[in-house]
């Protein structure tokens, strides 16, 4: 096996004119919601299309909760990617291990951040914080908190520790004076006998990611499935249903990721066809699982043997007012799936076939969360109110795209920044004999 | 509350004397009803056990009234006597899931050390005191809706009185028809049902959402909120108003100070309204506001009725035993757990009624359902939607 793998670093040495032009682009459209986010502060929460459920007739969370939950989904999925890849020291997948480390993190950023923009009083979100003593025993936004913070905390150890060891493995002086200075901080007092207990330390702490996305990953789930107020929400598979949506949109961004790096940067030898064929086995399945989860959450409201109020929520995704968002989520998962299982081996030769299906099923996923947030809202139960309705506003719409650039430059910028795995060439490669 | 205040030493003559025309009052056994006050005083005091106090009346209780419904009825028991290990006291026999949170909040907050945390204060208040997690006092309503003629007086006297926007209907008047062939159009006046296990509450991330102890109105701080919502998504009701711009409402006159929390009067923009019991009412230094509400002094046909649910001399009380004229009484939504403390008297909204056109307060009064800048809302969406 030929362990070249030099190209790992081109991401780093490279500075194209399309990569600026891409920064420019995502940095006008930062700037562009900054100027919504300003516009919301300054008018508060009545530039939404959000109003209260009840004689308002509105649904008071919109696509800013959806999109938190996608993000919080697709952080938990990536942290799971990445325990799973470091526990069982999957060398191949280190590249997928570091991608996996940088989503992580920024999916659970853009999700605490989304979650900030929708308070009315965003000014106030440390309240949360000092109240936490008390709340945690019971209210499960503050678990929320709870859980997003020990994936930031747990998934910046992880990054910072691989990273020592990954840039203990190279020669700091061959990269980007700012590379190498992290390189430099981050490696600081490091002797080589502290390489067997980084490797060991990694691969622990990939199992306790691994758990913790498979256990707290849930909690977001959670926020709305023990809410018996709302039919469609409440319910023992929220939690399944949550992290179903997880893994397949953290691996769905790997995949992209992995696709637009090999293809942009040539990366053949760092990112080879199997990593993609284990990434495309790995969508198949939780696309798989997704779907099951889905409408096994669903279906059972369409019996008639079924309660009112979650009838008429299963009822309107099924084939009422959300039926055309519905099936086409639906689809949208499906669809790549089938496509990855008949012709897997040619749509992903190059990794860029998986990169597109991974767009159309994240964005699936996407819709799915928003009508899953929005609907019960919309149909509420018990008193004799009116249907809701609820169409964002631009400000909503420019917030919410905004929040998904803005996390695709973050991750841009860090691979100028970072490297993108190991070397497993020159210095390094007499340890890769035991593999 | 008592007129004149007890006297200090439950050993005196006065004390008894006082104790006697308290007890007097109520119809029951003078001789054991002075003895359950003093022994509860010295419960209180520490001179003599819970478990004592139980023995001691047990049985005299249950001859008297039947039942031994007190608020300390004994806790459940291992076979051989011994009190089960880790049952709280809480109040009726049933275990109330807020009590249930306050006793964990409690015991949480004792093992982090962390007594003084600001926002412990009101949560463990429950715990302390008489070991009862139940206010004595527990403000509710009557609200007869068979008597309501949707006049909407109450919503238009509410907003006035809390200087709420025209949108934000604390007290709501729905109209509904039910499916079956009648045209009979049927009212439910809905404010907050200040439920004792609010789910609000349990849902509030920053403890804004709270329940005063000194009569179980359910309240929210406005300079605590963030206006996250989830109090809104978790109550079954609707009740809940959040300002989604710097309210444009009239002027609240009066002191939104309620024991140091502000909490009274309209919410403040980015925070979460929801009816308050008159909360400012209830503080007042004008004892003829106390006891009130805006929406039953207004309501012509007396269809209101706020009091203390636990006394039964209330003006709830007295109209559930006197006046309902036969009509059955019921609590909203009861299934979902919240024990409200509004008792309706009327017919239940069944889960298909379905609502009716007709005024909201637009003509007569400034209200309004759309929130400010939204679409029109239309009647019928339901039906449409099929
Ligand atoms: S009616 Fe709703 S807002 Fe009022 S106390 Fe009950 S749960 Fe809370
Ligand atoms: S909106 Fe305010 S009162 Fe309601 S749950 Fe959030 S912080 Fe608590």
């Amino acid at each position: 096996m030929s362990t070249t793998n030099n190209t790992i670093l081109t991401p780093l040495k490279t500075l194209s004119v399309k990569f600026l032009a891409l920064v420019v682009v995502l940095g006008i459209a930062a700037l562009v919601m900054l100027e919504a986010i300003v516009h919301q502060l300054q008018h508060g929460l009545a530039v939404t299309d959000l109003a209260s459920w009840g004689t308002q007739e509105g649904v008071t969370w919109g696509i800013y909760i959806g999109t938190f939950e996608w993000f919080a989904g697709m952080a938990v999925g990536a942290l799971a990617a990445v325990g799973y890849i470091r526990y069982n020291e999957l060398t191949r997948y280190d590249i997928i291990a570091r991608i996996g480390e940088l989503w992580a993190l920024i999916a659970g950023l853009s999700a605490a951040y989304l979650i900030v923009i929708d308070l009315g009083r965003p000014d106030r979100v440390l309240n949360i914080l000092t109240a936490w003593f008390v709340t945690v025993q019971y209210s499960p936004l503050a678990w929320d908190v709870t859980f997003v913070t020990a994936l930031l905390v747990m998934t910046s150890t992880m990054l910072i520790l691989s990273l020592r060891r990954d840039f203990s493995e190279m020669n700091l002086n061959k990269l980007p004076v700012y590379t190498a200075l992290i390189g430099e901080l981050l490696t600081l007092g490091f002797r080589p006998e502290e390489r067997e207990k980084l490797d060991s330390m990694l691969r622990w702490l990939g199992l306790a990611l691994l758990i913790l996305a498979f256990t707290g990953g849930m909690v977001p789930g959670w926020l709305l499935g023990v809410v018996g107020a709302q039919a469609g929400w409440y319910g023992g598979i929220a939690g399944i249903a949550f992290l179903s949506a997880g893994l397949l949109s953290g691996v769905a961004v790997l995949a992209i990721t992995a696709g637009v790096l090999r293809y942009l940067y040539g990366m053949e030898e760092a990112l080879p066809e199997e990593v993609f064929v284990g990434l495309g086995k790995a969508l198949t399945l939780f696309g798989f699982v997704y779907l099951v989860v889905q409408f096994n959450n669903l279906l059972p409201s369409i019996f008639p043997m079924a309660p009112l109020a979650e009838s008429q929520v299963g009822e309107a995704m099924l084939y009422g007012h959300f039926a055309t968002d519905f099936w086409l989520a639906m689809a949208a998962v499906a669809i790549p799936m089938l496509i990855l299982v008949l012709f897997r081996e040619r749509m992903l030769a190059g990794g860029v076939g998986l990169a597109v299906v991974s767009v159309v099923m994240l964005w699936g996923v996407w819709v799915k969360s928003q009508l899953t947030v929005i609907e019960p809202l919309m149909y509420s139960s018990g008193l004799p109110y009116e249907v809701g309705t609820y169409v964002p506003t631009l400000v909503e719409w420019v917030i919410t795209i905004g929040a998904i650039l803005v996390a695709i430059l973050l991750f841009s910028i860090a691979t100028k920044l970072v490297p993108m795995g190991r070397l497993l060439d020159d210095t390094a490669s007499t340890e890769e004999v035991r593999n | 509350m008592s007129a004149s205040d007890p006297p200090d030493d439950i050993d005196s003559e006065a004390w008894e004397a006082w104790a006697t025309e308290v007890v007097d009052g109520t119809g029951f056994d003078v001789e054991l009803g002075v003895g359950l006050a003093r022994d509860a005083q010295r419960v209180a005091r520490g001179e003599m056990t819970e478990a004592e106090y139980q023995d001691k009346y047990h049985e005299a209780v249950l001859d008297e009234f039947g039942v031994d419904d007190r608020p300390t009825a004994p806790e459940p028991q291992k076979a051989d006597g011994s009190p089960l290990p880790g049952v709280p006291g809480t109040g009726n026999g049933k275990r109330s899931r807020r009590s249930m949170l306050k006793t964990a909040g409690a015991i949480g907050l004792g093992t982090l050390g962390l007594s003084a945390a600001q926002q412990s204060t009101r949560t463990v208040a429950a715990q302390s005191g008489d070991g009862d997690s139940e206010p004595d006092v527990q403000m509710g309503m009557a609200i007869n809706t068979d008597r309501c003629i949707a006049c909407l007086q109450c919503m238009d006297a509410c907003n006035e009185e809390n200087g709420n926007p025209a949108e934000s209907l604390w007290m709501a008047v729905l109209r509904y028809q039910e499916d079956d062939y009648t045209d009979n159009e049927e009212f439910l006046t809905r404010p907050c049902q200040h439920c004792s296990d609010a789910p609000c509450e349990t849902a509030c991330p920053t403890n804004a959402r709270y329940t005063r102890e000194e009569d179980g109105i359910v309240l929210t701080d406005y300079d605590q909120c963030t206006g996250c919502r989830y109090c809104e998504v978790s109550c079954p009701y609707g009740v809940n108003y959040m300002e989604w711009a710097e309210p444009g409402g009239g002027d609240f006159e009066a002191d939104r100070d309620v024991d140091g929390v502000t909490a009274a009067g309209s919410a403040p923009q980015g925070t979460m309204g929801k009816c308050t019991f008159c909360a400012h009412r209830q503080v007042s230094d004008d004892e003829s506001l106390q006891g009130t509400t805006a929406c039953e002094d207004v309501c012509p046909v007396d269809a209101i009725h706020f009091g203390d649910m636990n006394d039964e001399e209330s003006a709830p009380r007295q109209h559930l035993a006197n006046d309902t004229g036969g009509q059955p009484t019921y609590r909203l939504l009861e299934d979902k757990g919240t024990d409200p403390n509004i008792v309706y008297v009327g017919n239940e909204p069944s889960r298909t009624a379905t609502q009716t056109d007709g005024p909201t307060g637009e003509n007569e009064f400034d209200l309004v359902r759309e929130r400010h800048g939204r679409r029109e809302i239309e009647i019928g969406s339901h039906e449409d939607d099929d």
